[in-house]
């Protein structure tokens, strides 16, 4: 159903898309920065290919307001069926950095059935990659930089440790800090591989968590948010989460596999500095 | 006393210098120094009229100059405080022993633990029964006066005994460093 109203020359167009709404409107500058202004952008998003906006269901209501105001056109605003949660494989290509948003969360983007379709929060990622959120002052843990948790299996940390040293070895990876990730990862595995450096390790961590416990009374979700990087930037991605404005907004990752080719090798990706985008290579 | 600082050799001052985390310069750790803070230690009976206090801070900054790397420091009275910038902070109060043995027991089987006193604690039989129960040998300092009426020195003799470790005396903690150093020499953890 679509709602059109106009008034000479003048026309505002509110219907719904999936579980967003899609605006359509005359060009009218003060209109559009009105609309910018008060519906943040991750509420809106612009689909070039129908020359509309697409706009998250709690703006639906201001964007009538906007139209009323500025255009002088009266739109209804129809009934939209809530997002409903779905399950998802994506082929995911290339992960971003978690970046802050308007709405005060951090989230990556990342690139998927060919265009940046998926978004994961950054607690999602740190959830699944067994990443604690961190003072700004803080190192990641030995166990995060291998994605294990701290009671996680031997063999778990060599496979970890395998897939991770495979994905970011400088040979192959060009991201600007493969070397160090390289290094710190190699790291990470000499100490937990070995037992009694481990228990040590583990002993280091309870007094260093000891401090966070004394020291600090803030809550987890003021701790460091933004520039989180997971530590795999592409994989087969098994996860359940709601479409939002032509996007995956991803909830929960499932499972996190490598990509394959048809000879059994697994895709590495980087973005090297100063690159328009991202490469592939197989090994 | 600034107890924020970081004294050289204490395990942020190498983590600082080697960009890794508290936890990873434990690595390197022989020792921990498990330190009386209590009320006791504010007594100005020290090398120059000091506090007790103040000159175990100022012996604990030479022993971790002297060996960097090798020694965390945890403070207690009725809490307990682990110290990686190598200060312990004054806290009054009491002297639970045992949960400072408590607190330590995570590190169990992997460093020895220095126990460095001047009194005996709120419950000594509590802090033998944690004490046995460890792997970790335990010696000990005894930090009050030479002439001890409260039984701490005994204590603390029998506290070493009891995980096989080694019991000196450094009076009003004058030349604390020196007896700690030469037990982190004596083999073992």
């Amino acid at each position: 159903m679509s709602y059109t109203s106009t008034r000479g020359r003048n026309y505002a167009r509110l219907y719904v898309v999936g579980a967003d709404f899609a605006l359509e409107s005359s060009y009218d500058g003060c209109f559009l920065a009105a609309f910018k202004n008060q519906v943040p952008q991750e509420g809106r998003r612009w689909d070039g290919n129908h020359k509309r906006w697409l706009v998250a269901p709690q703006y639906a209501e201001t964007c009538a307001k906007l139209a009323e105001d500025y255009l002088s056109v009266s739109v209804n605003v129809p009934k939209a069926a809530a997002p409903a949660a779905e399950t998802r494989l994506l082929r995911l290509e290339y992960l971003g950095r978690c970046k802050e948003r308007d709405n005060g969360t951090a989230s990556a983007f990342g690139w998927a059935d060919g265009s940046w379709s998926a978004i994961f929060p950054e607690t999602v990622l740190r959830e699944w990659f067994a990443a604690e959120p961190q003072r700004p002052d803080e190192m990641p843990t030995l166990y995060a930089v291998l994605a294990a948790k701290p009671g996680a299996r031997f063999d778990e940390l060599r496979a970890n440790y395998r897939r991770l040293a495979k994905q970011w070895h400088p040979d192959v990876c060009r991201e600007p800090n493969a070397a160090e990730t390289f290094k710190a990862i190699q790291h990470a595995y000499e100490v937990l591989q070995d037992d009694a450096k481990r228990k040590k390790y583990d002993a280091g961590l309870a007094l260093q968590h000891s401090i966070k416990r004394h020291e600090t009374t803030l809550p987890l979700d003021k701790f460091e948010s933004g520039g989180y990087r997971s530590p795999l930037r592409c994989g087969w991605v098994l996860a359940e989460g709601v479409a939002m404005l032509g996007r995956f907004v991803v909830a929960k990752i499932i499972e996190w596999q490598d990509i394959l080719d048809e000879h059994g090798r697994t895709m590495v990706v980087s973005w090297p500095m100063g690159a328009e985008t991202f490469e592939v290579v197989w090994q | 006393m600034n107890t924020r600082a970081i004294v050289p050799g204490s395990l942020s001052a190498i983590a600082e210098r080697d960009g890794m985390s508290v936890a990873e310069s434990f690595l390197s750790a022989d020792a921990i120094c498990i330190v009386d803070v209590s009320g006791s230690m504010d007594d100005r009976d020290a090398r120059g009229s000091q506090r007790r206090y103040d000159v175990a801070c100022q012996e604990l900054r030479q022993l971790q100059a002297e060996m960097p790397g090798r020694v965390a420091v945890v403070a207690f009275s009725d809490t307990v405080q682990f110290c990686p910038g190598g200060v312990p902070p004054f806290l009054g109060g009491s002297t639970d022993l045992a949960a400072a043995l408590l607190f330590a027991i995570a590190a169990d089987g992997t460093v020895r633990f220095i126990v460095i006193s001047d009194g005996r604690p709120d419950s000594p039989e509590d802090a033998l029964r944690v004490a046995r129960a460890m792997t970790s040998k335990i010696d000990t300092i005894f930090v009050g006066p030479e002439d001890d009426q409260g039984g701490g020195r005994k204590f603390l003799a029998d506290l070493a005994a009891a995980r096989g470790g080694r019991h000196v005396v450094a009076a009003k903690a004058a030349a604390l460093a020196e007896k700690a150093q030469s037990l982190m020499l004596t083999a073992g953890a």
